[in-house]
């Protein structure tokens, strides 16, 4: 904190010679690092926002892939018709994930007054993520012997467009023990709302595409 | 030296339009059509070229004379112009896209179905490096060679039996490409009789540059006594050494990739032989078929189109010589 | 050498003139040091100097995470594939100089022309703009260094390494042989070879660096701009960027699924593009070309974006109609997205979608004409002055009208089916290409050179280089019309003599050489100056835009105070950079403690709040190292040494996300 109450004491707001009217001057009083409320988005928060724009560019082409092929494709879907997907076990996981985000909205609420709240609720959602990342393995065991990656078109797009969604729970359940680590160790004094709210936003953008690829991959082949 | 007198000839043919015309009458030029399908292309890339040669000289003029008339007054015009780029840039360029687009609607109408019912379908089937042309209703079946009747709409069925290919005929039709597991319809229509080039325009691996056909286009005539020709079995061989090569051809690999109807070679991974003798050309479109050519290419093709799917054949000079006898009977 | 100043006098009343134009050309007044720069300096340039010095030697090299360096780097890097592309693309014209040359056998020929397209593409165009976007940016949106620097480092470790990579399969013989477009099957199990891996792979590994190269741009254009510069005082060239990386952050994914699925297709066996097992080969079309089309703006924007800061500053005025321009470099990045299916018109596909595209291909040409008309009118309305960087505007906007007219022409469906995949679209991308990309990229090496390395050009030289590649360029490319309409296919190693087609090649392979020679002379024109070229003063060109504001080169911190804009052309407004002046004491302009620098808001460019940066270090390479060699693992099919590699690049990310001062906190 040194540096910028010696920058403060420095700092000369409202000087005549820079004086560039009053909307920039109240600006700029609120602007400063000691101020009560932040001003603006942080450029975390529009990395992670671009992030999950490419992300979801990506995942829409990938659900758009599999209605294509699955269109293109003359006869039954799945190939084996009477092999339906399993439904129930990932259904569970997808809910999960999707409830999981209460905790997290609950989470960033409360992450600037009292992070000793802000805490467990990570913890919550932490666990949930990886709940959702077994039943994932588990589904994969279900369907297993009837369908393969490498049987057939609606093998590989069931397990790739899953697996990869699996995959980026996966790194988000790692950046969460990343912040609760940070937490953890900066023994709560640290600030970290901004990295809560970011995190926030990226686990959000999960649940949305959990529930999209669940209705593409598993319920679409029952009523189409 | 030479090759200075080509690049002058060169120059001298790009700069004179008339050079070009007359210069190239053997290029497969898509400004010579041959049929209603490029009759139309050229027709539209004369009027594009008009417009386009028209708004390319505005606009290169504009901006040489820009750098070459400098304003001797130091003051130059302030103002925002939004006027001006309002009307050259969206609203001159918004009607003339208008013409484009009904052009290009136009050509679709006119190009997409023939005017009068095709008399007759082909099964185009693409292969890495050669055409396959089956013909519907008969039992002929030719390799690189497609013949056709002038003056009627033949219909084409575009299919592959490997990678993506595309046909095109530049005098003739603009392409189609030959997908797997699909097959796409087109229709080719010929004015004139002549032999005209067809080429494969996707690239399809190392041999993509030698995968040409020739479109003989005949009278009606000429064209169903060809295919009364092409629908019968083969010649049965007649002297000592074509029979010794009829043996050794069925017997040996030969028939595992070839079919020679009326004999038992029946494999299905190379062209049909069975009126091999009758083509102008073999290799599609690479080499003359005459008995020199001939024999060099089973012995090696691979010297000949590298890469082709034909191994080399280890065959004795005799069993090679017979072979080359037989196929060359097979008119 | 010209030397030209612009105003440095006005009054509020005059600010409204003077900003739209630099009109006292015959000034005989040129500082070497502006004096608004050199009186912040004398204030706080001691201190930044102390603070933003970087460590010296290897260590410093491999740390650094200055957008200059990284910047220089991209060019020189981006620079050296043009090279290796064009070597490629010179031994092609060799062999195609007569009928039936054998001079390179057709699997090299194959090789050769798919890795002068994909590194063309994707490790020179791309890259080289980023190269740009990297040094120019910062210095003309007013701000210290891009929104995260260290991921700015990553991205170039990334690019280097994933360019070697291509590059080490092309020495292996192994080199992508499918064209830069690796169309299915061809590409699938017709290739068995590691050719195609090479492919897959190291286009996925460039797209990292690629998508967050482009978000850095994108967030350091909407969170750092200097306090004033609001949206409609940002310069043109910074527009074009910034469109370019939205489009990168949209149009990657299509391209890295496809690959993603074509590497698994070839090494797990799966069958997303296998037609007997229900994949489909046009997939790969529809998302090679969701990606392919966007891309040719996302080389071809900023490129103008080069050209939109050239001519204002050698016509002497502002750009006419700028919110048209802005407009129309918008409103090419989305209907963009919209046009793919005119590279698929000869599919077979139905009449519907064929009558869709061709409407919108004609569409994305309005933008186009907005953009060339207010370059005229600039140019027109104002007192062109001849430098080699305008010479090389000049060139571009008149080989760039015919690779437009011929652009429009492939709208006319028909006529597209007959010409494309001839020798007519090869003229014609490379009209579009060449012209819209290469061209203002040299112009834009002429213009900024000063800045980007301290020393001036040679007028001379460069003029000669600019008349070279203008003549050697259209003597290569303008033959390739014609042999087109003759019916010669593309990306065939050979062709028959007595077509006509011979003549026209060997000019083309004469005007390759004369190119080739051009850009020798163009580099010796650089390297002359790097020697012995006059050392520039900060504002060579009596410039419109902020990067003339700081030294050449810039210093380390580049602003020693961040100045307040005030109109579009904040160097001729003469408020700009007495701002600098006025605020030299004030603490939150100057920011002399730690590496610190303004975050503005996103439309007004208010001040937000003073941010603080990362400095030297070594994560970003030890990222990319890690990356390169799961990559390598992947292609050698060593799983488990995959594994552990991504394992050890995650324990670095981690690393690096602890300690992370780019995400600035809310105080509590």
């Amino acid at each position: 904190m040194t540096d910028v109450n010696a920058a403060l004491r420095r700092t000369r707001i409202g000087d005549r010679e820079t004086a560039q009217g009053e909307t920039e001057r109240a600006v700029r009083r609120g602007a400063w690092p000691v101020a009560e409320t932040p001003a603006g988005r942080t450029t975390g928060w529009w990395g992670m926002l671009l992030f999950i724009c490419t992300e979801a560019a990506m995942f829409a082409c990938f659900i758009a892939s599999y209605y294509y092929l699955r269109f293109s494709t003359d006869g039954s879907w799945p190939p084996v018709s009477d092999k339906l997907p399993h439904r129930i076990v990932p259904g569970i996981g997808t809910g999960v994930l999707v409830l999981s985000c209460l905790p997290m909205f609950a989470a960033v609420r409360t992450s600037r007054k009292s992070r000793a709240v802000t805490f467990p609720l990570l913890v919550l959602v932490t666990l949930a993520g990886t709940t959702f990342v077994v039943l994932q393995a588990v589904d994969y065991m279900q369907e297993y012997p009837s369908s393969t990656p490498s049987k057939d078109a609606y093998g590989s797009l069931l397990f790739t467009l899953t697996g990869l969604h699996a995959f980026h729970v996966g790194i988000g359940v790692l950046m969460m023990l990343l912040v609760l680590g940070g937490q953890l160790a900066r023994g709560f004094k640290k600030p970290q709302a901004g990295a809560t709210r970011v995190m926030a936003m990226y686990w959000y953008f999960l649940a949305v595409l959990a529930v999209a690829i669940y209705i593409t991959v598993y319920l679409t082949p029952y009523i189409m | 030296m030479r090759r200075c007198r080509r690049l002058l000839a060169g120059v001298a043919a790009t700069l004179s339009v008339e050079a070009l015309v007359a210069g190239c009458d053997r290029a497969p030029s898509t400004l010579s059509p041959v049929g209603p399908k490029s009759d139309f292309t050229t027709w539209a890339w004369w009027g594009l070229f008009a417009v386009a040669a028209f708004v390319c000289c505005i606009i290169i003029g504009l901006t040489v004379l820009a750098g070459v008339v400098r304003r001797r007054s130091t003051k130059v015009k302030t103002g925002e112009g939004r006027t001006f780029v309002m009307v050259c840039g969206v609203i001159l360029p918004g009607i003339v896209f208008a013409g484009v687009f009904a052009l290009s609607v136009g050509g679709l109408v006119a190009t997409s179905e023939p005017s009068h019912k095709p008399a007759m379908t082909v099964d185009v089937v693409g292969h890495q490096w050669w055409w396959e042309f089956h013909y519907q209703g008969t039992s002929a079946v030719t390799a690189n060679e497609l013949h056709v009747p002038v003056g009627t709409s033949v219909e084409l069925r575009l299919r592959t039996h490997d990678v993506i290919h595309s046909f095109w005929i530049p005098q003739v039709m603009p392409k189609m490409d030959l997908l797997p597991r699909r097959i796409n319809k087109t229709w080719l229509s010929v004015d004139h009789p002549g032999t005209y080039r067809g080429e494969c325009a996707e690239y399809c691996g190392v041999q993509h540059a030698h995968m040409d056909f020739a479109l003989v286009a005949q009278s009606q005539s000429d064209f169903r006594s060809w295919l009364q020709r092409q629908e019968q079995d083969a010649a049965t061989p007649t002297t000592t050494s074509e029979q010794q090569g009829m043996q050794f051809f069925t017997s040996a690999s030969c028939s595992t990739c070839h079919t020679i109807r009326g004999t038992s070679a029946h494999g299905q991974l190379g062209p049909d032989l069975t009126h091999v003798g009758s083509r102008p050309s073999l290799a599609a479109g690479l080499i003359p078929n005459d008995v020199g050519h001939m024999s060099g290419w089973i012995a090696n093709s691979q010297a000949v189109k590298p890469g082709n799917l034909m191994p080399p054949q280890h065959l004795s000079p005799s069993d090679l010589h017979d072979v080359v006898a037989y196929l060359q009977s097979l008119k | 050498m010209t030397q030209l100043t612009p105003p440095r006098t006005g009054t509020d009343a005059d600010i409204e003139t003077l900003s739209t134009v630099a009109d006292s050309l015959e000034a005989s007044t040129r500082y070497d040091v502006l004096p608004e720069r050199g009186a912040a300096e004398a204030t706080v340039g001691a201190a930044l100097d102390a603070e933003w010095e970087e460590e010296p030697g290897l260590w410093g090299f491999i740390t650094t995470v200055n957008h200059k360096r990284i910047g220089r780097r991209y060019l020189v890097t981006a620079g050296f594939f043009f090279m290796l592309a064009g070597i490629n693309a010179l031994v092609m014209r060799t062999q195609l100089a007569g009928p039936n040359n054998s001079i390179i056998s057709p699997e090299i020929y194959d090789q050769l022309f798919t890795m002068h397209g994909t590194m063309m593409i994707f490790f020179f165009a791309t890259p080289f703009n980023s190269g740009f976007g990297n040094f120019f940016l910062p210095l003309m949106i007013g701000t210290r260094d891009m929104a995260f620097p260290r991921l700015n480092a990553l991205s170039y470790w990334i690019f280097l390494f994933s360019g070697i990579f291509m590059f080490t399969g092309e020495a292996m013989r192994v080199a992508p042989d499918a064209g830069w477009f690796a169309y299915v099957p061809l590409s699938n199990e017709y290739s068995p070879q590691l050719n195609l891996d090479f492919y897959s792979l190291g286009l996925l590994f460039l797209a990292v660096s690629s998508t967050v190269g482009a978000m850095n741009l994108v967030i350091t254009f909407l969170k750092m701009r200097a306090p004033g510069m609001s949206l409609n005082r940002v310069p043109p060239f910074v527009w074009g960027i910034v469109t370019q990386s939205f489009m990168l952050v949209f149009a990657l994914p299509p391209l890295d699924l496809a690959n993603l699925m074509l590497f698994l297709d070839r090494r797990l066996g799966m069958r997303f593009f296998d037609t007997a097992k229900g994949g489909d080969a046009v997939l790969w079309q529809h998302l090679f070309w969701l990606f392919g089309h966007p891309d040719v703006y996302i080389i071809v924007l900023p490129a103008m974006g080069i050209v939109s800061s050239i001519i204002p500053t050698f016509s002497r005025r502002s750009i006419l109609a700028y919110p048209y321009v802005v407009l129309a470099t918008v409103a090419t990045g989305i209907i963009s997205f919209g046009v793919w299916v005119h590279h698929m018109f000869a599919v077979g596909l139905s009449d519907v979608s064929l009558t869709f595209f061709s409407a919108a291909t004609l569409t994305i040409s309005v933008p186009a004409g907005i953009q060339m008309f207010a370059w005229l009118g600039t140019m027109w309305r104002g007192r062109v002055v001849l430098s080699p960087a305008m010479l090389y505007a000049m060139s571009f906007i008149i080989t760039f009208v015919i690779g437009g007219v011929t652009g429009v022409m492939f709208a006319v469906v028909p006529f597209d089916q007959q010409v494309t995949d001839s020798y007519f679209v090869v003229a014609h991308f490379h009209y579009v290409l060449f012209g819209g990309a290469v061209m203002p990229m040299l112009g834009g090496l002429f213009y900024w050179w000063p800045k980007l390395t301290g020393r001036m050009t040679s007028h001379k030289g460069g003029v000669i280089s600019a008349v070279l590649i203008f003549v050697g360029f259209q003597v290569t490319f303008f033959p390739m019309h014609i042999q087109g309409l003759l019916g010669m296919p593309r990306r065939i190693y050979t062709y028959p003599a007595g077509y006509g087609w011979g003549t026209y090649n060997l000019i083309e392979t004469i005007g390759a050489y004369v190119l080739a020679f051009g850009f020798l002379w163009t580099l010796f024109v650089f390297a002359q100056s790097l020697l012995s070229g006059p050392v520039a003063p900060d504002d060579p060109w009596g410039g419109n835009t902020l990067e003339w504001a700081t030294g050449s080169p810039p210093k380390a911190y580049n602003f020693p105070v961040i100045p307040t804009v005030h109109s579009l052309n904040p160097l001729w407004d003469g408020r700009t950079l007495q701002s600098m002046v006025d605020h030299r004491h004030d603490d939150q302009r100057t920011m002399t403690e730690v590496h610190r620098t303004l975050r503005t808001s996103e439309l007004d460019g208010r001040i937000e709040r003073v941010m603080s940066m990362p400095g030297e270090t070594v994560q970003p390479l030890l990222v990319a190292a890690f990356l390169t060699m799961t990559v390598c693992f992947l292609l050698a099919d060593i799983m488990l040494a995959a594994a552990v590699a991504v394992g050890l690049m995650g324990l670095v990310i981690a690393w690096w996300m602890w300690n992370r001062p780019e995400i600035d906190e809310p105080a509590p």
